[in-house]
C-alpha cells in the first residue's frame, strides 16, 4: 500500500499523465495474492490441528513426530504454490509480474528444501523416541513399515539435487540447459513423494474428505500447469504458425531474430516485454528462453534481439530461416504503463537495448517525451542505434567507450544531469547488466528521482 | 531487482517458529497432565475368583518379585484354578495411553481386557475399538505378548504389547 500512496502524492506534486485506475489495481491484486498464499498456509495449519489429537503430544516422541508431519504438510503445500507461481497463471502474472514470481519461486525453493529436511529429521527422531530405537535403525524400520516411503526417499533425494543445482554457487558453474534438465526432474520428485503423503500420512489414512481435498490441490495444480504451460502455448502456436524469417547480426555479438506468423496482434504485446521462445529444432527443442521484444509486434512479424551469451543464445545466430517456433507470453511489467510522468528517460546497456527500443516505441506512441541513453563499450556495440538515432520523436544519446579509457563514468550523477537537465521530473527505465542498473539507480536517486519512478526488471528465468 | 539473498531461509525460519508455536499451543496443556495419565497404577482386581491383592502395582510394591507361587501358597486348594487379574503398565502412545488387565488361571492367560485406550479423538476411539478385540484374541492364542500388529493401529498395537508384557512380567 505504501507504494500506492507514494505514487499518488507524486502524481499530485507534479503534472503527470496516464490513467490512475489501471495502476490502482496493482497493489490490490498483490494483496489478493498475499491473501491466497497466507490463507492456504493457514488452512494447512487448521487442517493439521484438526487431525492431531492433543494426546499425540503427550510424549516427546509423539510431539516431535506431529511437528514433523506439520513440516511435511507445509512443504507439500509450498511445492504446489511454487509450481503455480511459475505456471504462467494469468492471475499471478498480472498481479505480481514474472520477474518477482521467479524471485519468489526461488526463495520458496530454499524454504521447501529446508522444510523437507526438517520433516525427515523430525519423523526419524520422533519415531526413534516412540519406538525406543536409535536413529539409523528407526529410519530403516520406517522405510520398511510405512507404505510408499521408499519412493518418497528417492523423491527427496531428487528434491535435494534440484535444490543444490539451483543454489547461487552451482548456477555460476552450470549452464542454463543443464540446470533446466535437472530442474525438470522435480516433477518426478513430486510424483514420487506424493504417494507417501496419502498412503502413510496419519492425517489422510482414515479421512476420506481430507484425502480428497489434498488430492484436489495437486490435481488443480497439475491442471493449471497443463493449461497454461502446455495447452495454451500449443494452441496459440498452431494458430500463429511462427517461423524464423531471418537472423540479422546487430554487432557486438547480438543478433535479431525475425519471426513471421499470423494473428500476432492477439498477443497484445507491449514494448519492453519478453516472450519465452522455443525453436523447434535440434538443440533448442527442450529449452524455452526468455527473449525481449525489440519492437512492438505487428500482426505478422515479431522480433527479438539476443546477446550471444549462453550456449543457446550463441546457437541462435545459426538458426535457419523456416524453423518452426513456439512462443509463450508476453511477460513482464517493464512497460509504458509504469510511467507516471509525461517525460521519461530510458537507459540501456548491452543487450538491454532490445526491450528499451520497443519500450521507447510504445512511449512515443503514447505521447511521452522520451530520451534514450545508450551505453556500450565501443560504438560497434551500439546495437539498433540506427533505428533510434533517426527518430524525430525521441532524443537519442549514445555513450560508447570503456570507463577506463574515458577516465570517468558517463552514468555518474554529474554527467547524467548534464545530458538530461530535467531528469528529476522523469520516469527512469533501466535495462542492462546488473552493474549498470545499480549505477543508474544510485545516480538518479542522488539526482532526486523518487524510488517509485525508477523501473527495472531482471530478465532471468533461473 | 535481484532476489533477496536470505529470503528463502528467513521464510523457513518463520515457518519453523510457526510450527513450534502451533505445536506448543496444541500440546502445551498436556505437559501438566502428562504425569497424571497413569491413573490406574493400582492393581485392578475384577475377577470373581480368589484374588491376591498383593500382585500387581508395578510402581509401588516393595516386594518387586511377586511370583505366582507366592500368591498361591496362602490360598491352598486352588493351586491350578487360582485366578488372578493383573493390571499391566500404562503405555504411552502418540495418541494416548494404552493399558490392559490380564487374567491368569495358573499360568494360563484366560482373559485380556482393555482398561485404557486412546480416547481423545473420535478417530482414535474407532481405531482402538476395532483393534483391541483382535489384539486380545491374539494374546490368548499366543499366550504371550508376542503378537502381530493390527494394520492401521500400529501405535495402539505397540502399546498393547507393552502393557500385556508388563502384566506377564508381574506374574512371573
Amino acid at each position: 500500500m505504501s507504494t500506492l500512496t507514494e505514487r499518488r502524492t507524486r502524481q499530485t506534486a507534479r503534472g503527470t499523465v496516464t490513467a490512475t485506475t489501471a495502476h490502482g489495481r496493482w497493489p490490490q491484486a498483490r494483496l489478493a495474492v498475499h491473501a491466497v498464499v497466507l490463507g492456504g498456509a493457514a488452512a494447512v495449519l487448521v487442517f493439521w490441528w484438526a487431525g492431531t489429537p492433543a494426546s499425540a503430544g503427550s510424549t516427546p516422541g509423539g510431539a516431535l513426530t506431529s511437528a514433523g508431519e506439520l513440516a511435511g504438510l507445509l512443504a507439500a503445500y509450498l511445492v504446489c504454490l511454487q509450481l503455480l507461481l511459475i505456471g504462467r497463471v494469468p492471475f499471478f502474472e498480472r498481479a505480481v509480474g514474472m520477474d518477482r514470481l521467479v524471485g519468489w519461486h526461488r526463495s520458496l525453493g530454499t524454504t521447501v528444501v529446508l522444510l523437507v529436511l526438517t520433516h525427515v529429521g523430525l519423523m526419524i527422531v520422533g519415531g526413534g523416541l516412540l519406538d525406543h530405537e536409535a536413529l539409523w535403525p528407526e529410519a530403516l524400520s520406517l522405510i520398511a513399515r510405512q507404505p510408499k516411503l521408499l519412493s518418497a526417499v528417492v523423491g527427496t533425494g531428487i528434491f535435494l539435487v534440484v535444490g543444490l543445482s539451483s543454489a547461487r554457487l552451482a548456477r555460476r558453474v552450470l549452464s542454463y540447459e543443464v540446470w533446466f534438465v535437472i530442474h525438470l526432474s522435480v516433477y518426478v520428485a513430486i510424483f514420487l513423494t506424493f504417494g507417501h503423503q496419502i498412503a502413510a500420512g496419519t492425517h489422510f489414512v482414515d479421512a476420506p474428505v481430507a484425502r480428497a481435498v489434498w488430492i484436489g490441490l495437486y490435481v488443480a495444480t497439475a491442471s493449471a500447469l497443463l493449461t497454461w504451460r502446455v495447452l495454451i502455448p500449443l494452441v496459440a502456436g498452431r494458430q500463429m504458425m511462427l517461423r524464423v524469417e531471418q537472423v540479422v547480426p546487430e554487432g557486438a555479438g547480438m543478433v535479431s531474430v525475425w519471426l513471421r506468423g499470423s494473428g500476432l496482434e492477439r498477443l497484445e504485446a507491449r514494448g519492453g516485454q519478453f516472450v519465452l521462445v522455443r525453436f523447434l529444432t535440434m538443440g533448442h527443442l527442450w529449452t524455452a528462453h526468455p527473449y525481449s521484444l525489440s519492437m512492438i509486434p505487428t500482426s505478422d512479424r515479431l522480433r527479438v534481439t539476443v546477446a550471444a551469451l549462453g550456449d543457446h543464445s550463441a546457437a541462435t545466430a545459426r538458426l535457419r530461416p523456416g524453423t518452426r517456433v513456439l512462443v509463450e507470453g508476453p511477460f513482464g511489467r517493464f512497460t509504458a504503463e509504469q510511467a507516471w510522468s509525461a517525460r521519461t528517460l530510458l537507459v540501456a546497456g548491452g543487450a538491454g537495448i532490445g526491450p528499451i527500443r520497443s519500450l521507447a516505441e510504445d512511449l512515443v506512441r503514447r505521447g511521452h517525451d522520451v530520451v534514450v541513453v545508450h551505453r556500450a563499450h565501443t560504438s560497434e556495440g551500439l546495437a539498433l542505434s540506427r533505428e533510434l538515432s533517426g527518430s524525430l520523436s525521441l532524443r537519442y544519446v549514445a555513450l560508447p567507450g570503456r570507463r577506463a579509457d574515458l577516465g570517468y563514468d558517463p552514468l555518474d550523477p554529474h554527467n547524467l544531469l548534464r545530458l538530461v537537465p530535467d531528469i528529476a521530473d522523469r520516469d527512469v527505465f533501466v535495462c542492462g547488466p546488473e552493474g549498470l542498473i545499480s549505477t543508474v539507480v544510485r545516480s538518479v536517486r542522488a539526482l532526486g528521482v523518487p524510488r517509485s519512478a525508477i523501473h527495472h526488471e531482471e530478465l532471468s528465468l533461473s | 531487482m535481484t532476489t533477496p539473498r536470505w529470503r528463502g531461509t528467513l521464510i523457513y525460519t518463520g515457518t519453523l517458529a510457526t510450527i513450534g508455536t502451533v505445536a506448543f499451543t496444541r500440546f502445551g496443556p498436556l505437559a501438566g497432565t502428562d504425569q497424571v495419565a497413569p491413573v490406574t497404577a493400582a492393581p485392578v482386581a475384577s475377577s470373581s475368583s480368589p484374588v491376591s491383592p498383593s500382585t500387581g502395582s508395578a510402581a509401588s510394591s516393595a516386594n518387586a518379585t511377586p511370583s505366582p507361587s507366592d500368591t498361591a501358597t496362602p490360598a491352598p486348594g486352588s493351586t491350578t484354578s487360582s485366578t488372578v487379574t493383573v493390571a499391566g503398565s500404562v503405555s504411552q502412545t502418540r495418541y494416548g495411553p494404552v493399558q490392559v488387565s490380564v487374567t491368569f488361571t495358573g499360568s494360563t492367560i484366560v482373559d485380556v481386557r482393555t482398561l485404557q485406550s486412546p480416547s481423545a479423538e473420535r478417530e482414535s476411539v474407532q481405531i482402538a475399538a476395532r483393534s483391541t478385540p483382535t489384539l486380545a484374541k491374539e494374546v490368548l492364542a499366543a499366550q504371550s505378548a508376542t503378537i502381530d500388529t493390527v494394520s492401521g493401529a500400529t501405535y495402539t498395537s505397540e502399546g498393547y504389547r507393552e502393557s500385556v508384557q508388563s502384566a506377564i512380567d508381574q506374574v512371573g
